[in-house]
C-alpha cells in the first residue's frame, strides 16, 4: 500500500453549496480506482501567494488516500486538469500512513492560522468527551424508566421485593 | 585568523524535526528572504540532509501557492 496526498485549490467564485458537490465528485473519481480515502478535508478560503488564473483567493482541499496500484495517477491527474473548478493541484507521495483527522475547522486567514493551531488540540479533545457524556445520560434515563416499570409488575409478589432492590442498585451503579 | 564567527547549528536537529512538511508554511517562512528566495545553507547552518528536504518542501509549497516565488513590491 502506498499513500498519497492531493492538495487542490478550487475556484473561489463558485457558490458555497457547490464546493460540497465538487468534493463528492472528486471523491467518487478517486474511488473508481480502488483507492481507500483516509482524509478529505476543507482548509477553507485562503489568500494565494500569487494569483492563479486571475484569482487572488482559493479554497484549499486536502485529500489523503492509500492505493494498492499506482498506475492510475496519470489518468486521475488528467481528470483534475480538465475539471474547470480545480485551478491547481499537487499530488505528493507520503512516506508513512497519514493519521485520520476529523473536525478540521476551516482556516480563513493565514494570520489566524497560527492562533488557531494552539487552540486546536484542546478543542479536539474536548469535543468527543461532550459527545460521550451526553449519550450515556439519555441511555441511563431510559434504563431507570424501564426499571420502574418492572417494579410495578413485580410489586404484587411481596416475597421477591428484596432481591429487586438489590438489582436496582446494581443497575444504577452501572 | 581572528574571525570571530559564531557557530551555527541546524535548526531542525536542535528541534528534533526529521520530516519537513510543505504544508507547514509557518516553519518554511523562516528559511526564505523577504524577496521569497531560499536562504543558503551557509547562512542558516542547517545540515545538508535537512536542507535538501527544506528546498524540496519550499518548492512544493510554491507550486500550490502557499508560498511566493517572488515577493517584489510591484505584486502588491
Amino acid at each position: 500500500m502506498r499513500y498519497y496526498e492531493l492538495l487542490y485549490i478550487v475556484n473561489p467564485n463558485i457558490e458555497d453549496d457547490k464546493t460540497g458537490t465538487i468534493i463528492d465528485e472528486i471523491g467518487k473519481e478517486v474511488e473508481k480506482y480502488k483507492v481507500s480515502i483516509i482524509n478529505h478535508n476543507i482548509w477553507g478560503k485562503k489568500r494565494l501567494a500569487y494569483p492563479i488564473k486571475n484569482n487572488k483567493y482559493g479554497i484549499y482541499i486536502l485529500l489523503q488516500f492509500g492505493a494498492e496500484q499506482f498506475d492510475f495517477l496519470k489518468e486521475f491527474e488528467r481528470y483534475l486538469i480538465l475539471s474547470k473548478s480545480v485551478i491547481r493541484h499537487q499530488i505528493v507521495k507520503l512516506d508513512e500512513e497519514p493519521a485520520k483527522v476529523e473536525n478540521v475547522e476551516p482556516i480563513v486567514d493565514e494570520k489566524e492560522l497560527a492562533e488557531k493551531k494552539s487552540f486546536e488540540i484542546p478543542e479536539v479533545e474536548a469535543k468527543p468527551d461532550v459527545g460521550t457524556e451526553k449519550t450515556p445520560d439519555v441511555a441511563e434515563v431510559e434504563e431507570v424508566e424501564e426499571v420502574e416499570k418492572v417494579e410495578d409488575i413485580v410489586e404484587p409478589e411481596p416475597e421477591t421485593e428484596e432481591p429487586v432492590v438489590e438489582k436496582e442498585s446494581k443497575e444504577e451503579g452501572e | 585568523m581572528t574571525f570571530n564567527t559564531k557557530k551555527k547549528y541546524c535548526y531542525f536537529k536542535e528541534n528534533g524535526i526529521t520530516f519537513i512538511d510543505y504544508k507547514d508554511v509557518k516553519l518554511l517562512r523562516r528559511f526564505i528572504t523577504d524577496q521569497g528566495k531560499i536562504i543558503p545553507r551557509r547562512v542558516t547552518g542547517s545540515s545538508a540532509k535537512m536542507h535538501r528536504q527544506l528546498v524540496r518542501a519550499i518548492k512544493q509549497a510554491r507550486n500550490i501557492a502557499l508560498m511566493p516565488f517572488t515577493n517584489s513590491s510591484s505584486d502588491g
